[in-house]
């Protein structure tokens, strides 16, 4: 590697820092904090520094997750915590606050555990998960005031009923190509599993990620770019790294990820294709890189794992980033 | 595998004991940031703040800034040969060999150009001799034209300009007035004579500097007189127009000089003593110039001399094919370098090989450069489950490296437009839509590139980005351009929903100036009709051309563009016209303009027509009256046209 350098940030949070987000330019950051305050960040292009760009009270609880949609909806991100509710926030251009909270949403019945919007391409929705094992998908009713928010779905994830300190997670697929999905990771059951929006419109269980001998901590579905299958990343309490592969069964042909026709029966076969056991504890996140080539894990072990593909489907380390004192 | 350290002052198991968290972002405009947040360590009070609220953006992988201009320029190159279509549509291997060895010489050139720039950084000086060697050495087996089977002459040059140039400490030796009086004068003969392709002058100057201080001139038995002889009638290949005489001339050379070194007893004169063999020295550079095997192998430092210096003055008739037959007789290719394997692969033939090697440089534009280029005359091993071949898997990962600040974008997205289209637009999309949009020759700039690439929903998301945050400003009319780009009716729709709203509630109409720049086509859209149509009135009655406002009024209504809830503004702008001395509406206008207020006044929905208005009223009384004065002036419109008959 040609430059390790390392720039340091002090964000002032008054207790941990549960999630960052960048926005899909990279040069805006969100953080958000247990001290139930939430952090936005503006990259000056000149120095290369983070200048903080406003900081506020947002939940009432610590806030877990944080997620942006795509700027064709305006600066808009989301936010998640303990208090049950789910927050869309939006920057204004006039009035007094620079970011106002444009919609609550409160139907969870447990801390809600993860967000993320949906690809742009699918409209304003944002799929979010909570300890009461539900997944819930809402839209915004109108794109242009985001103060009504409508739940479309509600799935019970879990049949181990209702668990208090469950811990869920999920992800879309972003490809373009096949019906809606998203992969959830589903708590105490040791497994995560990929959610499909059928024909008739309704979300049914199309796969199962098997193999995990503990609680699902992250799931990433990988940026689909160049590749006939798609991928899947976890990240498990058992302390390793798994990669699915997902390969289309009824569409062996070469053309798929040209066509515009949306595959509504695809079938998939579900390869469990790598396991990495480096962290030797918890690994708790897993993410991909835009093109879906780099992997990055981090675990207990105090280390983020940064993880490529050579053409021979070789997976390799590529870096250890530490949080260790130097000895 | 490299490992950072952030420094923390924290161990493992501190951060396990205290839930820490810690995660990998990855920025998305640029692949080698990451952030990473530490916890708190409940155990070192004092480092509690410092530890839990820092995060740490380390630039892993990032490409120096002084590479840019290399990338800039060989990616021009790239781009030309790309858009070459001789290469593309000629059969003929011949023709593609030849343009490929142009477009080859261009990627040297730059190399060349960095080599040099690059004098202070000997790291970086070191990678641009590499790939230029490797480069070069491509060029020579597999670009080169081999009808003249000259491969021996361009791999002695390869050999000499890349490994074998004349450094100043042996600079200095060919100044001195009497050379070869140590074993370093006579090691650098032995390299001259080993590179004789370049260095037969020094060669020979050093040997006569050396017989005129020990006269030995005109002694016709002297080795070293027999030497100057020999070196000085070496056939070269610059004095023949053809490449096959210069050959046959070669080969009777080298027969006479075979025959002086069997007869040779290498006279040492006996006026100079050395404490080294000198005979072992003459002996073996008449071996090598009369290419007997064992002295050029014994004679030679590396196995790359070893293969060169064999087909240059033992097998100079050797075809590229064949030269792998070459490597028995070098030890050391196997464990040497980098660099050693990926040339020993170019000289096995073992494309795949090569290139798997040049992927373990750190910068990607070796790999990518170099197999684009094979690519058009060897075809790679499949890519297992991938929808692209070798090269562009590589050109991807180029791609990417390369981020998306500055103008490195528009680098990613040529190289990545001239992968197979299974992969192109997925991987434009995600490259573009991470570009920031802030500035407005940018955007153009992206926008023309994407209508290059034809990625029409990358456009589409651009626009419908950059309308939202025209919106978001109250621009309203520079959004709706965005999407009127685009077509999106929807939002056009909601804005214009907005612009009405606003109207009805303060009767602000300054956003619209932006109609006055569409043209008729974009009226298409129902609402934006509607509000240009509505202005238009506006300025018609302030022009006091009532009876044209009048007209304009009633199509409104008639052709029902206008919504519910406007139409009593219509028909509160009507009351004026009504009144005017002019009669400006006839019976049938007047009766139309009863009927929609009879229509809004009636209805079960009546409250919801009238909310505004409502609201400005202070009484239902009052709502009544104002609806009244509409009515009078109506029927009294209606008399006067009666009366006159219109």
């Amino acid at each position: 590697m040609i430059t390790n350098q390392i720039q340091q940030l002090d964000t002032y949070h008054e207790d941990l820092i549960h999630d960052l987000s960048y926005n899909y330019y990279g040069n805006r950051l969100v953080t958000c904090s247990s001290d139930q305050r939430i952090k936005v960040w503006d990259l000056n292009e000149e120095t290369g520094q983070w200048i903080m760009n406003d900081s506020w009270k947002a939940h009432d609880c610590s806030i877990l997750k944080v997620s942006w949609a795509h700027p064709e909806f305006g600066q808009v991100f989301a936010s998640c915590s303990i208090d049950r509710t789910v927050k869309i926030w939006e920057e204004q251009e006039y009035g007094g606050k620079r970011w106002v909270e444009k919609a609550k949403l409160v139907e969870s019945q447990g801390s809600v555990q993860d967000i993320e919007f949906a690809p742009n391409y699918l409209g304003l929705k944002l799929a979010t998960i909570s300890a009461d094992g539900k997944l819930r998908i809402y839209e915004a009713m109108d794109i242009m005031n985001l103060l009504h928010w409508t739940l479309l779905e509600e799935i019970e994830v879990t049949s181990a009923g209702k668990e208090s300190d469950g811990h869920y997670c999920l992800s879309w697929s972003t490809s373009r190509f096949n019906q809606p999905m998203i992969v959830v990771g589903c708590g105490r059951e040791n497994t995560a599993r990929i959610y499909k929006l059928d024909q008739h419109n309704k979300w049914q269980i199309c796969e199962v990620l098997n193999g995990h001998q503990d609680i699902v901590h992250d799931v990433a579905w990988a940026p689909n770019v160049g590749r006939s299958y798609q991928l899947i990343a976890t990240a498990c309490k058992d302390g390793r790294v798994r990669i699915f592969k997902l390969s289309n069964e009824s569409v062996k042909n070469k053309n798929i990820i040209n066509t515009n026709v949306i595959k509504n029966d695809s079938k998939f076969k579900v390869e469990l294709i790598e396991e990495f056991k480096d962290h030797g504890s918890e690994v708790w996140r897993v993410e991909w890189n835009v093109t879906g080539t780099i992997l990055s894990s981090s675990g207990d072990d105090g280390k983020i794992r940064l993880w490529k593909a050579s053409y021979t489907n070789e997976w390799k380390c590529l870096s250890v980033i530490s949080a260790e004192q130097k000895k | 595998m490299n490992s950072y350290n952030l420094g923390f002052n924290v161990n493992n198991q501190q951060l396990t004991n205290n839930n820490q968290i810690i995660l990998g972002r990855f920025n998305p405009s640029n692949q080698s940031g990451v952030f990473t947040i530490g916890a708190k360590d409940a155990s070192d009070i004092d480092n509690v703040e410092k530890v839990k609220n820092k995060l740490s953006n380390c630039f892993w992988k990032q490409i120096p800034e002084s590479r840019r201009s290399f990338i800039a320029s060989t990616f021009e190159i790239f781009m030309d040969l790309h858009n070459n279509k001789t290469l593309t549509e000629n059969e003929i291997i011949n023709d593609k060999i030849n343009i490929l060895n142009k477009y080859s010489k261009e990627y040297r050139e730059k190399i060349e150009i960095e080599k040099n720039n690059s004098l202070n950084d000997e790291k970086e000086r070191e990678m641009y001799n590499e790939i230029y060697s490797i480069f070069h050495l491509y060029e020579v087996l597999y670009l080169s034209e081999n009808d003249n089977n000259n491969i021996s002459e361009l791999l002695a040059r390869w050999l000499t300009d890349n490994f074998y140039n004349i450094t100043a400490n042996e600079d200095k030796i060919f100044k001195l007035n009497k050379p070869l009086n140590n074993e370093e004068d006579w090691k650098l003969l032995l390299k001259c004579i080993l590179n004789i392709n370049k260095y037969r002058i020094k060669a020979l100057n050093l040997l006569q500097k050396y017989c005129f201080n020990n006269s030995l001139y005109n002694n016709k038995n002297s080795v070293f007189e027999k030497l100057i002889e020999i070196i000085n009638s070496m056939p070269l290949v610059t004095d023949f127009s053809k490449y096959d005489e210069y050959k046959k001339t070669w080969i009777r050379w080298q027969s006479k000089v075979k025959i002086i070194f069997k007869e040779s007893n290498y006279m040492v004169p006996s006026n100079v003593s050395f404490d080294f063999d000198i005979e072992n020295y003459c002996h073996k550079i008449f071996g090598i110039l009369s290419g007997n095997m064992e002295s050029i192998i014994s004679s030679c430092d590396s196995w790359k001399q070893i293969i060169v210096s064999l087909i240059y003055f033992h097998q100079p008739e050797t075809k590229v094919s064949d030269i792998k037959t070459l490597f028995v007789h070098c030890k050391d290719t196997t464990n040497g370098t980098l660099l050693d394997s990926i040339l020993s692969s170019l000289f096995k033939e073992d494309l795949n090989n090569c290139v798997t090697f040049c992927s373990k440089y750190d910068f990607w534009w070796l790999v990518t450069h170099i197999s684009d280029l094979i690519s058009y005359h060897y075809k790679f091993e499949g890519l297992k489950d991938y929808n692209c071949d070798l090269a562009s898997w590589f050109k991807i990962n180029y791609a990417d490296s390369l981020g998306l600040q500055n103008d490195n974008w528009e680098i990613a997205l040529g190289y990545v437009s001239t992968c197979p289209d299974d992969i192109k637009e997925s991987l434009k999309t995600e490259l573009i839509n991470h570009i920031p949009l802030n500035s407005e020759d940018k955007v153009k700039k992206l926008i023309l590139n994407c209508k290059k690439y034809n990625l029409k929903n990358v456009i589409i998301d651009i626009h419908k980005t950059l309308g939202m945050k025209e919106y978001k400003k109250g621009n309203y009319g520079e959004a709706i351009k965005h999407y009127m780009e685009i077509d999106d009716s929807y939002r056009i729709s909601l804005i214009c929903n907005e612009l009405i709203s606003q109207y009805i509630e303060n009767g602000d109409l300054s956003q619209l100036h932006f109609i006055e720049s569409l043209n008729q086509n974009s009226l298409y859209n129902s609402k934006i009709n509607f509000l240009a149509r509505y202005k238009q009135f506006q300025e018609l009655y302030r022009e006091k051309q009532y009876k044209k406002a009048g007209s304009l009024l009633i199509q409104l209504l008639t052709s029902e563009i206008a919504p519910k809830n406007f139409w009593y503004i219509i028909l509160i702008d009507a009351v004026p016209l009504l009144e005017n001395k002019q009669i400006i509406f006839n019976s049938s206008e007047t009766y139309e303009l009863m009927r929609c207020l009879e229509e809004i006044t009636t209805s079960h929905r009546k409250n919801e027509y009238l909310a505004t208005l409502n609201k400005k009223v202070k009484s239902e009384e009052e709502l009544e009256n104002l609806i009244n004065v509409i009515r009078i002036a109506l029927v009294r419109n209606l008399a006067r046209t009666s009366a006159l008959l219109i």
